[in-house]
């Protein structure tokens, strides 16, 4: 691929907030503040060390080790101000599942907070290579490069020797993080998203939001969740500050919103249910929001409804987007007269798309659908990644030219329906959320919208089971809190669906598996059930 | 009624943990320390954290008022036990 040069990296909005605010906080986390002064010289630091270390043929990729630390960040913006991608890693995840992402990425340097540092015997298992360590808080380095001979460690005093940074060319189709995607077979994929396509969303949001120096910006997701790089980018690129809260202070994220007052909020749906079941979100409970942006799964209308109330100062949008379109790409502002007609199956709307992005919802044939009709969205624009890092063979599976056109559009493998006139796009669910039931064609999401609705809760997960040869034997439900009257909920149900579509089972839990993200994980849902097959 | 003691309250917590462990294919804790972080000893994360607490509510039969939960301070089992035990304690109508 040909790289045009001369554009603008994702760090550039950093620095000049950096020259315009630089006493201003830029990042709070574990109760440390940075301001865009100190955050600037570390990460500057790390940056030229980087550069001092770069041998010629590497790859230009740093890994950043580092969780909800002053460390994650200053390693993110020290990777990027050395030209390098940053591949974020996460030490709560499974080690294997970590050093697998290591490996692949082929990173010959990492950023390693203090937290992390007992992880990295571990990790460096597979290692073959040697790796420059880079660990700004490590105040005595020297049983790490006893235990490590072959890899450099740089701590604390030897950072502060690098001064000599020298400001990278800007590639806009260079890679600016390299995030790790569960992948359907088990084996995580590696989404390379380029300069161009965050500075893209960078450059919408930031006038969409209105973001200014005074908000302070909520950083609810981990690193390793695309939508991190949202609250990051689009906070720096204003002189805002983002505010991390730690793993404890996300029992109580409602104190956390109250303590750092902050003016914007960010988070998945899942948080909001999980608050409102804790009774967090009390009328007027969060005055200072402005703002309010939901994304990573459906917004259902009960927890907008909620979240307004809690925040009545907010405007409240649901934002929609696959990591491979770069964060978000479409977005729908909540409006309390008109949204509830807008919405179907009890789920906002995703909205319309970001500008620049294109839109086609098509059939299994790639053929556009008719207005009103539901299909796969695809989307193409300048927010659309790269492909997949060493994977041709997926990268062509999913980014495709449809009949009839020319550029190439990214499969999101979610079921929209297309816009009769003016109106929004409405989620439907995954294209894989699509079950056979006694050669039935079912919408998983349609039962769990049915469910939620009679059951008054927004924490329903609908699956097929058992697996049988010719799809699933049935469905069963999932209900998150509680109580449920079951029998009056039963009889609700079945009287709006046809046989074959109500659940034969039920099944009612204080909380339900989430992934790594917060968002349900459907996968662990069977064995909730307590079956085996 | 008094309410659960700080103690009914480690107890109802100790068989939660350890059934969680237990689902885990982890060992049983065989005792709980007051300084025992449920969090930084990787035994709960945030979600199984709340969801405990909820389990704690309902087997008392009482709410448990989040908005008091001060997080930095309350993963630690002796400060949790005192607060949920004067939380879950009746008040005078």
């Amino acid at each position: 691929m040909e790289l045009r040069t001369g554009s603008r990296g994702l760090w550039t909005g950093f620095l000049r907030s950096a020259q315009l605010f630089p006493d201003r906080a830029a990042v709070v986390a574990q109760g440390t503040s940075l301001s865009y002064r100190q955050l600037r010289e570390l990460a500057i630091r790390i940056a030229a060390c980087i550069q001092a270390h770069r041998e010629g043929a590497s790859t230009p990729l740093t890994a950043v080790f580092a969780y909800r630390s002053t460390t994650a960040f200053a390693g993110v913006l020290g990777s990027l101000l050395a030209g390098h991608g940053y591949v974020p890693l996460n030490r709560t995840f499974p080690i294997e599942r970590t050093r697998s992402m290591l490996v692949r990425s082929e990173c010959r340097s990492i950023i390693v907070d203090t937290d992390s540092l007992p992880q990295m015997d571990a990790l460096m298992e597979g290692a073959d290579e040697p790796l420059l360590v880079i660990a700004p808080g490590l105040d005595d380095p020297r049983p790490y490069r006893a235990r490590w001979p072959r890899h450099t460690v740089v701590g604390t005093a030897d950072l502060e020797a690098y001064a000599d940074w020298r400001a990278p060319e800007a590639h806009e189709d260079a890679i600016a993080y390299l995030l790790f995607t569960s992948g359907s077979t088990g084996v995580p994929k590696g989404v390379m998203v380029a300069h161009r396509n965050v500075t893209a969303y960078v450059d919408h949001t930031v006038e969409r939001f209105a973001i200014t120096e005074h908000d302070a910006v909520s950083q609810t997701f981990d690193m390793t969740f695309d939508l991190s790089a949202s609250d990051m980018f689009v906070a720096w690129e204003r002189g805002a500050c983002v505010c991390c809260p730690s793993q404890k202070t996300l029992i109580n994220p409602g104190r956390f919103i109250r303590d750092q007052g902050l003016t914007v909020w960010f988070s998945v749906p899942s948080m909001v249910a999980l608050m409102k079941q804790t009774g967090l979100l009390k009328r007027g409970a969060f005055p200072l929001l402005r703002l309010s942006l939901f994304c990573g799964e459906p917004l259902p209308v009960s927890s907008a409804e909620a979240w307004a109330m809690a925040a009545p100062n907010s405007v409240v949008e649901n934002i929609y987007g696959p990591t491979e379109l770069t964060i978000a790409c479409t977005g729908y502002r909540w409006d309390p007269k008109q949204t509830p007609a807008e919405s179907e199956m009890g789920i906002v709307p995703i909205g319309a798309p970001f500008p620049g992005m294109d839109v086609l919802v098509v059939d299994e044939q790639l053929n556009e659908v008719a207005p009103g009709a539901d299909g796969e969205l695809l989307m193409r624009g300048p927010q659309m990644s790269l492909g997949y890092w060493k994977d041709p063979a997926k990268t062509a599976a999913a980014y495709v030219v449809p009949p009839g056109h020319k550029d190439m559009f990214y499969r999101t493998g979610d079921r929209v329906r297309r816009p009769a006139g003016d109106g929004p796009l409405t989620h439907l669910g995954r294209m894989d959320s699509q079950v056979k039931i006694l050669g039935h064609r079912v919408e998983l999401g349609e039962v769990e919208a049915v469910v939620r609705e009679a059951a008054g809760v927004d924490g329903v997960v609908a699956i097929g089971w058992p697996i049988t040869a010719s799809g699933y034997g049935g469905i069963e439900v999932l209900i998150e809190g509680g109580p449920v009257d079951l029998d009056t909920l039963r009889a609700a149900v079945a009287a709006r669906l046809p046989d074959y579509m109500v659940p034969r089972r039920w099944h009612v839990r204080e909380q339900l598996p989430r992934n790594a993200n917060g968002k349900y994980d459907r996968k662990a849902m069977p064995a909730v059930l307590g079956d085996n097959q | 009624m008094n309410g659960p003691t700080p103690n009914d309250v480690r107890m109802f917590f100790g068989a939660f943990l350890n059934q969680k462990l237990e689902d885990r294919g982890q060992r049983p804790l065989r005792d709980l320390p007051d300084d025992y972080d449920l969090l930084l000893s990787g035994a709960l994360d945030s979600l199984a954290f709340v969801e405990m607490m909820m389990a704690a509510g309902d087997h008392f039969d009482r709410e448990i008022d989040f908005e008091n939960l001060d997080p930095e301070q309350m993963t630690l089992i002796g400060p949790l036990c005192r607060f949920v035990s004067e939380q879950l304690r009746p008040h005078p109508s």
